[in-house]
C-alpha cells in the first residue's frame, strides 16, 4: 500500500506535490464542479449522437454513425445550413453596420443626446428576445399588423406587403436586436483607443474620413473582429426569433430544428444530438479564433487601456439629423415594442388599434393569468433563478478567475478554457445536453425541478462571469494581496476582505448581466422546464403557441418590470458604492 | 547581537517559455538582530525575489530561512511557514493600500483579524501608536486613497510595523517618490528603524540609498551575492568591476600588470603606466582593470616628476555648481574628473591626470556590465503571466 502511495505521489507533477492542502483542495474542487458542470452534459450528448438508442429506451444500444448518416442523407439539413449561414451573417452585418455607426456617433461626435443613446442601449440590452419577436409579429403579420393598416383597412386589400415570416425579416429583426449588444462592446473598444493616433493623422493632414478609413478603424480591427465572431457564435444559438418568425413559414434554423426533434413525438434524440454536436462544432471553431483574436486585442489594450478623453468630431449641420436618428432608434427600440405589448396585453385576439379595439380592451390577460397555479409557480422560480444563478455564477467565476491569473498552479489555462466552453455550444443544445445529463443520472433527483435550469444557467454564463472576473483581476494589482498575507491574515480571510471587495464593482456589473439574462433567458429551459420547473419566458412562449397572444405580452409586461426594477436596483447599489468608495 | 534573519544556499527557479531560469542560487547571509541591511542590484538579479521568499510570497526551490530562529523554509523540503505566519511586515513598491479601507483600518487590519487578534481596546492604541510614529496622527478616518504618495507610502510603513515584527521587509518603497521627497522619506526611514531598533531587510537598485541607509549591503548580479560588506568598504574596496561601476561614478582602465612588488603594482593601459596597491590574487602578465573614481583624481597643466599620472585633452566640462565634471580624452578613453570650479581650465587644454595609487583599485579583468534596457512593466507581466517578482 505504501508503496503504491508513494509510485502516485511521483506520478503527480510537482508543481501539484509542492502545493500546500488548501490549494489542492481549492483547485480540485473547482475542477470537479468544473468537469460536472460543462464536461458531463457535453460528453453526454456526444454519446447519444453516437448511440443507437435514446435515454427513454429500454432496449439495449449499440455504437452508431446512424443518426450522422441519417442528418445528412437529408436534404432539409442542408437548407437548414444555409438558412443559418444567411440567418446569423446576414444580422451579424447588419447589427454590426448599426451598431458601430450609433457607438462612434455617441462617442467620438458632438451629437447631441449621446447619454441618452447609452440608456436606450442598455435598457435594450436586457430586453427578452421573445418580446422582440413578438413585436414584430403584431407590427408587420399580413393580415392585422399594424404596419400593413394601410393596405389592409385603407386599400382594403386582403393582404399588406410587409409579412414577419420570411428570411429577410428574421435578418433584420435580429439585427436589430443585436445592435445594443454591439453597441456596448464597441463602445469599449473606442473608449481602450488612444485618441492621440487619431490626433497624428489629423496634423499629418488627414481629413475626417481618411482618418476614420486609416487609422480609427483598422486600429480597432482586432477588437472588432472579436465581437463579430462572439456575436455570430452567439447568433446561431438563438431560438426566439427564428422560432416565433421563422417557423410559422417553414423557415428552419439550426436551434428550431433541434426544438422540433425533442418535442415531437416520438422525440427524435438522434437527430438533435447529431445536429446538435455539429453546431456545438462551429462554436468551438468560432470561440478558438474569437480567443486568438482577442488575445491580440488584449495586448493592444494592456499598452493603451487607460481612460482617455477622446476628441470628439464636430458633425455641424449633421449634429441634428445625429440627434434624430438616437431618438427614432428610441422609439423603434423602446417605445413601440412597450406600447404594442401593452395594447396587445388588453386585446383577447390581436388586431390593428381601432376605435372599437380600445373599447373592447380589458385587463382579462392579467386577470387570467393571476389565476393560474402555473403562473405563481413561474413567477417564484424566475425569481428564485434571478437570486440564485447570478450569486453563485458571480462567486464561482471569481474563485476560478483567481486561480487562473493569480496562482501558479500549472493547468490552470485549462480551467480557463473549462469556464468558457458553455459558451461554445449554442443555448438551445446545452439546454439539451443538460436534459440529456438529468435522464442520466436519474439517482440524482434533478429532473423537473428548477435546480436543473439553475445548473445549466451557471454554467452557461461562466463563461461570461470569468470574462469579467478575469479582466478585473488583471487590474487587481497582487501586492494588494499579498500585503494582506504579510499581515498575518490567512489565504480566505484575504479572499474576502481584500480580494472580494476590491473586485465588488465587477462583481456587481457581472451580477447584472447575468440576472437579466437568466430572468429572460428562454432556450436552454424549454426543453427542460416541466410543470414544477416553469418559468416565465416558458410560460410565455407556451401562451403563444397555443395563440393566446394577449397573455403572451401581459406575461412579457411582468417580465420587463422585474427586469427594469433589476437594472435600476443594480445602477442605484453602484452609485452608491463608487460614492462610498471616493 | 543575535542572528534576526538567517539565509542559506537560497535557491529560486522560474520555469518560463524559454525554460528554467534560476533566479536565485545558493544565496547565503546573516541579519544581525537591529541591522539594516541591503539587497542592492540591478533589476532581475534576483533581490526582490530574495525578499519574497523570506516574506513567503515566493516559494524557494532549495535552501533555509529562518526567521527569529523560526524556521520558515527548511532545507529539507519539508518545513514551510506560510506568509501569514512569519513574523514580517512589508512594505510593497506600490504601497499595497487599500483602497476600501480608511488609513485605521488599514493599519489595523493586521491586528484585528487572523491570529494575530488584539482586543479591540488595544488595536486602538496600537493603531494610533504606530500612526504617530510614521507623523500620520490625525488622518485615521481619512479614505486612504485620498493621501498623497508620502502620506501613502508612511501609511504603508505603519502597517507593517504595528504587527511589532521580528524583521521588516522594504521591497523598493522609494522608488515610487519624487526625488525630493524621497531623500526625505530616505532620512525619516533612517531614524525610525535605528529608534526602533527593529531588523530591516532593504531592496533598492539605488546606490545611494543603499550607501546612506545601510549597515551591511549585499551586492547582488544574476542571481547571486557578488559583494558583502560595510558601506565604506563596498564603495572603497570593490573586489569586482561590476561592483566598482554600479556603486558610485568610476572610471575604469583595462590594461596589464607588469610588475608588483612591496605592495605596489604597475599596470601597463593604453594610456600609458600606472601605479596602484597591489592585490595577492593577481599576477603579473594578469589581464586588469583599474578603478578610480573621478573624485580623487587631480587634474593639472604640468606634472611632477613623481606623479602617478597620464595625459589626455579636455573634450567637455560640465558646470556643477560647485564642481566641474570635466570628461578627458586619453587615448581613446573618456576619463571623468570632478574639480574644483576657479582652476581656470578651459576645453582644449592638454593636462595630465593625477591619482594616488592607493586611490587606484586594481581588480580583474571583466567585460563591462550593460544593464537590460528592457524592464517588463506592470500591464506586459500581468498579460503575459510569468510568476512575478522576478526583479
Amino acid at each position: 500500500m505504501a508503496a503504491v502511495v508513494a509510485v502516485a505521489r511521483k506520478l503527480i507533477p510537482e508543481k501539484i506535490r509542492s502545493l500546500e492542502p488548501q490549494y489542492l483542495i481549492l483547485f480540485g474542487g473547482l475542477g470537479l464542479i468544473l468537469a460536472f458542470l460543462v464536461i458531463a452534459p457535453l460528453a453526454i450528448l456526444l454519446f447519444y449522437s453516437l448511440w443507437s438508442v435514446g435515454p427513454a429506451d429500454m432496449e439495449p444500444g449499440s455504437f452508431t454513425l446512424e443518426h450522422y448518416r441519417k442528418a445528412f442523407l437529408d436534404e432539409s439539413t442542408y437548407s437548414l445550413l444555409l438558412n443559418t449561414a444567411v440567418f446569423g451573417i446576414g444580422s451579424v452585418i447588419f447589427g454590426l453596420i448599426l451598431g458601430v455607426s450609433l457607438a462612434w456617433v455617441v462617442e467620438r461626435t458632438n451629437a447631441p443626446m449621446r447619454n441618452f443613446a447609452f440608456v436606450v442601449a442598455i435598457i435594450t440590452a436586457g430586453m427578452p428576445p421573445i418580446l422582440f419577436a413578438m413585436t414584430w409579429v403584431f407590427l408587420l403579420n399580413p393580415r392585422t399588423g399594424v404596419f400593413n393598416i394601410p393596405f389592409t383597412q385603407w386599400l382594403d386589400w386582403d393582404k399588406g406587403i410587409f409579412t414577419p415570416y420570411s428570411l429577410i425579416t428574421l435578418v433584420f429583426v435580429e439585427g436589430l436586436r443585436l445592435t445594443p449588444t454591439i453597441f456596448l462592446m464597441v463602445v469599449g473598444l473606442f473608449r481602450s483607443m488612444d485618441p492621440s493616433l487619431e490626433e497624428a493623422a489629423a496634423t499629418s493632414g488627414a481629413n475626417t474620413l481618411t482618418t476614420l478609413r486609416r487609422v480609427t478603424l483598422p486600429v480597432m480591427l482586432p477588437g472588432l473582429l472579436g465581437v463579430t465572431i462572439f456575436i455570430g457564435t452567439a447568433t446561431i444559438g438563438i431560438f426566439e426569433i427564428p422560432a416565433i418568425l421563422g417557423m410559422p413559414g417553414g423557415i428552419h434554423v439550426f436551434a428550431t430544428r433541434i426544438y422540433l426533434a425533442t418535442s415531437q413525438v416520438p422525440r427524435d434524440y438522434g437527430l438533435a444530438t447529431s445536429l446538435g454536436t455539429v453546431a456545438a462544432l462551429i462554436g468551438v471553431v468560432g470561440i478558438y479564433y474569437y480567443h486568438r483574436v482577442t488575445r491580440v486585442q488584449q495586448r493592444f489594450a494592456t499598452i493603451t487601456g487607460k481612460g482617455y478623453r477622446p476628441r470628439r468630431i464636430d458633425l455641424g449641420p449633421w449634429r441634428k439629423w445625429a440627434g434624430t436618428a438616437i431618438i427614432a432608434y428610441f422609439l423603434l427600440m423602446v417605445l413601440l415594442p412597450t406600447v404594442i405589448l401593452l395594447y396587445a396585453s388588453t386585446q383577447p385576439y390581436f388586431r390593428p388599434p381601432s376605435i372599437a379595439a380600445f373599447e373592447g380592451a380589458s385587463l382579462d390577460a392579467y386577470r387570467g393569468l393571476f389565476k393560474q397555479s402555473a403562473f405563481w409557480i413561474g413567477l417564484k422560480n424566475s425569481l428564485l433563478l434571478i437570486a440564485v444563478v447570478p450569486i453563485a455564477t458571480v462567486l464561482l467565476s471569481a474563485v476560478v478567475s483567481w486561480v487562473v491569473v493569480r496562482s501558479s498552479v500549472r493547468g490552470r489555462g485549462i480551467l480557463d478554457a473549462l469556464a468558457f466552453v458553455p459558451f461554445t455550444a449554442p443555448s438551445i443544445v446545452f439546454g439539451l445536453a443538460f436534459l440529456l445529463m438529468a435522464l442520466w443520472i436519474d439517482w440524482i433527483p434533478l429532473y423537473g425541478t428548477i435546480w436543473l435550469i439553475m445548473l445549466v444557467h451557471v454554467s452557461r454564463f461562466l463563461a461570461y462571469g470569468t470574462r469579467t472576473t478575469n479582466g478585473a483581476m488583471f487590474q487587481l494589482h497582487k501586492e494588494l494581496e499579498e500585503a494582506g498575507a504579510v499581515s498575518g491574515v490567512g489565504w480566505f480571510t484575504v479572499f474576502r476582505q481584500i480580494t472580494l471587495r476590491l473586485l465588488v464593482p465587477s462583481l456587481v456589473a457581472g451580477w447584472l448581466w447575468v440576472a437579466i439574462h437568466s430572468g429572460r433567458e428562454l432556450s436552454m429551459a424549454l426543453l427542460i422546464s416541466t410543470r414544477d420547473s416553469q418559468i416565465l419566458s416558458v410560460i410565455s412562449w407556451a401562451a403563444w403557441e397555443n395563440g393566446r397572444s394577449d397573455e403572451a405580452a401581459a406575461l412579457g409586461i411582468i417580465l420587463m418590470m422585474i427586469m427594469s426594477t433589476i437594472v435600476v436596483t443594480a445602477r442605484l447599489l453602484t452609485l452608491r458604492l463608487t460614492k462610498e468608495q471616493g | 547581537m543575535a542572528t534576526a534573519v538567517r539565509v542559506s544556499n537560497l535557491v529560486k527557479r522560474y520555469s518560463t517559455d524559454e525554460g528554467a531560469v534560476n533566479a536565485v542560487r545558493e544565496v547565503s547571509f546573516n541579519v544581525e538582530e537591529g541591522e539594516f541591511f541591503t539587497l542592492l542590484g540591478p533589476s532581475g538579479c534576483g533581490k526582490s525575489t530574495t525578499l519574497r521568499c523570506i516574506a513567503g510570497l515566493e516559494k524557494a526551490d532549495g535552501g533555509e530561512i529562518a526567521i527569529d530562529d523560526m524556521i520558515v523554509v527548511s532545507s529539507d523540503g519539508n518545513g514551510y511557514v506560510p506568509a501569514h505566519q512569519r513574523p514580517i511586515g512589508m512594505v510593497f513598491q506600490s504601497y499595497a493600500i487599500w483602497p476600501h479601507m480608511n488609513v485605521f483600518d488599514n493599519v489595523a487590519f493586521p491586528i484585528s483579524r487572523g491570529k494575530g487578534k488584539l482586543p479591540k481596546s488595544q488595536v486602538r492604541e496600537r493603531v494610533l501608536e504606530a500612526l504617530s510614529l510614521v507623523r500620520l496622527d490625525g488622518l485615521e478616518n481619512r479614505p486612504a486613497p485620498q493621501l498623497s504618495g508620502g502620506q501613502q507610502q508612511r501609511l504603508a510603513l505603519a502597517r507593517a510595523l504595528v504587527r511589532q515584527p521580528k524583521a521588516l521587509l522594504l521591497d523598493e518603497p522609494l522608488s515610487n517618490l519624487d526625488a525630493k521627497l524621497r531623500d526625505e522619506m530616505r532620512v525619516e526611514l533612517k531614524t525610525l528603524t535605528e529608534r526602533l531598533n527593529i531588523t530591516t531587510i532593504f531592496v533598492t537598485h539605488d546606490q545611494l540609498e543603499a550607501l546612506t541607509l545601510s549597515d551591511q549591503i549585499a551586492v547582488m548580479r544574476d542571481g547571486e551575492i557578488v559583494q558583502l560588506g560595510s558601506p565604506k568598504e563596498i564603495y572603497s574596496t570593490p573586489v569586482s568591476r561590476f561592483t566598482a561601476e554600479f556603486i558610485g561614478t568610476t572610471n575604469l582602465l583595462e590594461g596589464t600588470l607588469v610588475s608588483s612588488s612591496r605592495g605596489v603594482a604597475k599596470v601597463n593601459t593604453p594610456q600609458g603606466e600606472i601605479l596602484c596597491t597591489a592585490v595577492d590574487s593577481l599576477n603579473v602578465n594578469d589581464k586588469v582593470s583599474l578603478a578610480i573614481r573621478p573624485a580623487n583624481i587631480i587634474v593639472k597643466a604640468t606634472k611632477n616628476a613623481n606623479d602617478n599620472a597620464i595625459q589626455g585633452k579636455i573634450e567637455t566640462m560640465v558646470f556643477l555648481g560647485d564642481s566641474i565634471d570635466c570628461r578627458v580624452e586619453s587615448a581613446g578613453e573618456l576619463i571623468r574628473a570632478f574639480v574644483h570650479p576657479n582652476q581656470g581650465l578651459q576645453r582644449g587644454d592638454d593636462v595630465w591626470l593625477v591619482a594616488e595609487p592607493s586611490d587606484c583599485k586594481l581588480l580583474p579583468y571583466e567585460a563591462k556590465f550593460v544593464e537590460e534596457e528592457f524592464v517588463p512593466s506592470e500591464a506586459s507581466v500581468a498579460a503575459t503571466q510569468p510568476p512575478a517578482g522576478a526583479s
